[in-house]
């Protein structure tokens, strides 16, 4: 042949563009072709010609070559259908797996996507920033604001564009029909310019409407359609809230929501002129703030830390100690759910490698009964290269096809996600399959299927094609250099099933420590409900307290009352009241000493309802009145604190005023924030000493306690018709509510790390089933020399149990190192906890064992003689 | 491997690098070369083949059986062997039932009195 002339190597690079198997097929002779052509074009039009012949060469290539790569793409498309026709076992159990694993990531995914990563639905939403306070020696950390505070902070920043405050306000509507307990908030007038969210009829609060006692409300676009259906002419009429009328000044948009759709429905003005008459001392106020172009986090921070420095040294009575806690507001609105949402994702991405592991496993053996077809195919002229694009085009269609059902099984998934996630996670109602969940499983399937499919299409791709189309083709006992890769994936999956494993155990065991905890009250059988008197209706304390009176009275001769009382704060569900208390006779306490307890406001009957023991002293009866001395009941934990040498009863405190209260009595500790948080310092007043507005019913029954609710409800409707019973509900629903997150928590990692341990399960048993079949030669020799059948099944089962074990044992270790990341979600569990770590690994040893017992006593009933003769 | 038969109808339409490649064909066979030329000047140049097109057409022809191809020695070139392509009864009969159906166009073409009879 001659030298090849330069245009013809242009030429043969030019050829590059097509897949090598049509270059294969035709590259020369087209290459002779447009040599011949090229010769001609010369000869008859020069250097005009060979131009048009380079042009039309060109973009000839550029025309045909993508439709030959598309045709090999859907011939081996095809091809892939046809193979899994072939064994549909294989590719069901396959996709299987797969979807489980893919199902799972993504409905994770979809979780973490609404909740993690979409930016909240506010204009410029990373601007915007919570503000609270952080008293470390004090051990307080994101507390909420007093008016001072938060106006001294608002007038002096110079990062934030604009400060906001609000604080809670829960107004009962009273239009036609049922009297109803609103939520809602009292914010600042600038509130809603800080969320940069404009009103959808009327307008939002202006700055001529900070004046105190302002009555305007604006309603959230919920409320405006739920309960004025829809009216436009709402606007700029007045409505009845508390017994008073406010004007409606706007409707906010419908995507409008702070913090949540359910949280806050309704809004009133907060006055600066009120703010600034709030104590020093208080709290109770959420800040939000807008960072100014330019400003960022680290700075607001450092500056408002400035500020707060120079209002300690100003008001070292109130601020010492006290520093500036700032979070984006997204941090602050999700920051609390990331830790068990991002251990969750940890999870179910070992699920994802395990079931990939399963699924190489799988490929593995099947590569090797498609052996003869692969050598064939090499030995007609396939290249290797060719032979991997074949086999990944066969892995990449199981991956999506596992993904197309992972995607069925997430949709199903996160619809019962919501269905049983706890009312307090916040953004739950964004979660759900959108484009991007979509995008990340379909990247996921691709990947898992290159991921799974390359080893074994490498592997397989380079048989020994002598050895291999020998009649027999029974290939060396072990399976070689593919046994050990499958060993190896078989002990990277019993060690992720560990992990996970391990993650669950923990979840498990801190879930029963955490339920098992004594709140310190018994729940069984008790109704709470609460009630909130209006001032315009009940201007004075003997009205209000007159008023509960009547209704206790009223409720207790129902049928099935045990006994009836009062309190002000339900345990493990309103957040508590915390309150500064001196002790008379003690000198004044240093500035940067917290003495504080939980206040919490009963009636006499309020300790026998809950079952909160008397230890000392007396409790409060009905003779404690506001003509009688003040008394208070502390608790145990605030007793042995205060009082540790010496007898608290008959001692005085005061809350700061010069109302002094003398202890009577010191009853047992509960728990009211969670079960997780333990007991504190806690103080009790009589509600006759001192009268409320808000009160919650607590009645225990001696059947099931929500039948009385509608006996309740007409007591409270002859009392008054105005007034809505809320908040109705039982204290065993309130302590399951109170761990709900847990139990989310801990029944997804189980169900997690049952899969887990089903798929590691079939992975050893699938390996192990395989291997025996692999040597019945050898096996059936064996027995032919007089091995017994124990000896054939230890053989066996320990060739799976050395590989299980190896499994554990790197298991632990990574469990070991893994388990501290998820130390935060833990309660009364270390996250190395001995019996967890003991017990898991006999679990996963127990389930190997039996997934080598089946293949191992398959392998003893192996006819030595039948094993001898067929192969 | 020659696609027996089945439907020539299956077949058609037929691309007019494909109807053009059966009609160079038809008086005998042709290397690839020799059909790009015939087709060129047989089209005056409207159809011109590239290398490209014309294997890539090859292909799919000679996967449904309407050539089959052979290497021999070409007596006019000192080259070698090469590739050589001939009709199969199955191409001819595509390449005749692609021609009527083309005839039926142009008859409904006159009716509609586009083309004068």
């Amino acid at each position: 042949m001659k030298a090849a002339s330069f245009p013809v190597t242009a030429y043969r690079i030019l050829l590059l563009a097509y897949p090598s198997e049509f270059r294969s097929l035709y590259g020369e002779e087209m290459t002779r072709t447009f040599g011949e052509l090229y010769r001609e074009e010369k000869r008859q039009s020069g250097l005009l010609g060979i131009i048009r012949l380079w042009s039309e060469a060109v973009f000839d290539c550029a025309v045909t070559a993508p439709g030959e790569h598309m045709e090999i793409f859907f011939q081996d498309i095809r091809y892939a259908f046809r193979v899994m026709r072939n064994a549909p076992g294989f590719a069901i159990v396959a996709i299987v797996a797969l979807a489980l694993g893919i199902g799972a990531t993504s409905a994770i995914f979809s979780v973490a996507s609404a909740l993690l990563l979409r930016p909240l639905p506010y204009l410029s939403p990373d601007r915007l920033v919570w503000v609270s306070g952080n008293n470390l020696p004090g051990g307080i950390k994101d507390e909420a604001a007093s008016g001072p505070d938060y106006l001294d902070w608002a007038n002096q920043t110079r990062t934030l564009e604009e400060m906001a405050c609000f604080n809670r306000w829960q107004p009962t509507l009273n239009n036609q029909g049922e009297p109803e307990r609103i939520p809602g908030g009292n914010v600042t007038v600038n509130f809603f310019n800080v969320l940069r969210a404009n009103a959808l009829v009327g307008r939002t609060f202006l700055p001529q409407d900070d004046t105190e006692n302002n009555r305007i409300v604006i309603l959230s676009h919920g409320l405006w359609q739920r309960r004025f259906g829809g009216d436009q002419s709402v606007v700029g009429k007045t409505i009845t809230l508390n017994n008073a009328p406010y004007l409606v000044v706007g409707v906010m948009r419908p995507d409008f929501v702070y913090p949540s759709q359910s949280a806050s429905e309704i809004w009133t003005p907060l006055a600066t002129g009120f703010l600034a008459k709030q104590p020093r001392r208080a709290d109770g106020l959420g800040v939000i703030g807008r960072l100014k172009e330019g400003a960022t986090l680290t700075q607001a921070h450092a500056e408002l830390n400035t500020i707060a420095e120079a209002l300690e040294k100003q008001y070292p009575a109130t601020n010492t100690g006290w520093r500036i806690n700032l979070v984006s507001l997204q941090e602050k609105a999700v920051g609390r759910i990331r830790p068990a949402i991002l251990t969750l994702l940890g999870a179910v991405a070992f699920l994802l490698l395990i079931a990939c592991a399963n699924v190489s496993n799988l490929l593995l053996v099947r590569a090797t009964s498609r052996q003869r077809e692969i050598a064939i195919r090499t030995a007609l002229g396939g290249t290797r290269r060719r032979l991997v694009q074949q086999l990944l085009t066969e892995s990449v269609i199981l991956g999506l096809a596992g993904g197309l059902l992972g995607l069925l099984l997430a949709y199903v998934g996160v619809k019962g996600l919501i269905a049983i996630s706890p009312a307090n996670i916040p953004r739950v109602q964004e979660i759900g399959i959108d484009r991007i969940v979509l995008g990340f499983t379909l990247t996921v399937s691709v990947v898992t299927g290159i991921l799974f499919g390359l080893v074994p299409a490498l592997q397989a791709s380079s048989p020994n094609l002598t050895e291999t189309l020998k009649e027999g083709g029974r290939g060396s006992s072990q399976g070689g250099r593919s046994g050990y890769i499958r060993a190896a994936l078989t002990v990277a999956e019993v060690s992720l099933a560990l992990v996970l494993l391990t993650g669950a155990g923990l979840m498990i065991k801190s879930f029963v420590q955490l339920q098992n905890v004594n709140p310190g009250f018994n729940t069984d059988k008790v109704l709470t409900a609460s009630l909130s008197l209006p001032r315009a209706k009940y201007a004075d304390d003997n009205q209000l307290t007159s008023f509960y009176q009547q209704f206790v009275e009223r409720i207790k001769p129902l049928p099935g009352i045990q006994s009836v009382s009062l309190t002000s704060d339900v345990p493990l569900y309103d957040s508590g009241d915390y309150l500064y208390f001196v002790v008379d006779g003690r000198p004044p306490l240093p500035p940067d000493v917290n003495q504080d307890a939980e206040y919490n406001v009963v009636d006499p009957d309020f300790f026998h309802t809950m079952s909160i023991p008397l230890l000392k002293g007396r409790v409060f009866t009905e003779r404690d009145t506001i003509q009688t001395t003040p008394t208070a009941v502390i608790s145990d934990l605030m007793a042995r604190k205060y009082w540790s040498n010496e007898d608290p009863v008959g001692q005085k405190i005061s809350f700061g005023g010069k109302q002094f209260y003398e202890i009577i009595g010191v009853v047992g500790n509960t728990r009211d924030e969670s079960l997780d948080t333990p007991p504190y310092a806690q103080v009790y007043v009589s509600y006759l000493q001192s009268p409320q507005r808000s009160l919650s019913l607590v009645v225990r029954s001696t059947a099931d306690p929500v039948l009385l609710v509608p006996a309740i409800r007409g007591i409270l409707s002859s009392l008054d018709k105005d007034q809505p019973l809320f908040n109705i509900k039982t204290m065993d629903q309130i302590l399951v509510s109170s761990i709900a997150q847990q139990r989310l928590n801990m029944l997804l990692l189980s169900i997690f790390a049952g899969v887990a341990l089903v798929l590691a399960g079939v992975g050893i048993y699938g390996v192990m089933s395989y291997s025996v079949k692999q040597r019945t030669h050898e096996i059936g020799v064996r027995m032919a020399l007089g091995a017994r059948i124990q000896t054939v099944l230890k053989l066996v089962v320990g060739q799976g149990m050395k590989l299980a074990g190896l499994g554990i044992l790197i298991g632990l270790l990574v469990a070991f190192g893994l388990t501290r990341l998820m130390a935060g979600l833990l309660y009364g569990v270390s996250a190395s906890d001995p019996t967890t770590f003991l017990v898991i690994p006999v679990v996963l040893a127990v389930v190997a064992l039996l997934a080598c017992f089946i293949p191992a006593r398959r392998a003893g009933k192996i006819d030595p003689i039948t094993a001898l003769r067929c192969e | 491997m020659p696609k027996n038969t089945h439907d020539v109808k299956e077949m058609l339409p037929l691309t007019p690098a494909v109807f053009q490649i059966l009609l160079a064909l038809a008086d005998g066979e042709r290397h690839g070369y020799s059909i790009m030329r015939e087709v060129a000047e047989s089209t005056e140049n409207r159809l011109r083949l590239g290398p490209g097109l014309l294997y890539g057409s090859i292909k799919r022809m000679l996967a449904d059986g309407m050539i089959e191809e052979k290497e021999r020695t070409d007596p006019a070139s000192d080259d070698g062997r090469r590739r050589y392509y001939k009709l199969t009864s199955f191409g001819r009969r595509v390449a005749i039932a692609e021609a009527e159906r083309l005839e039926s166009l142009v008859g409904e073409a006159r009716a509609k009195r586009l083309l004068r009879a």
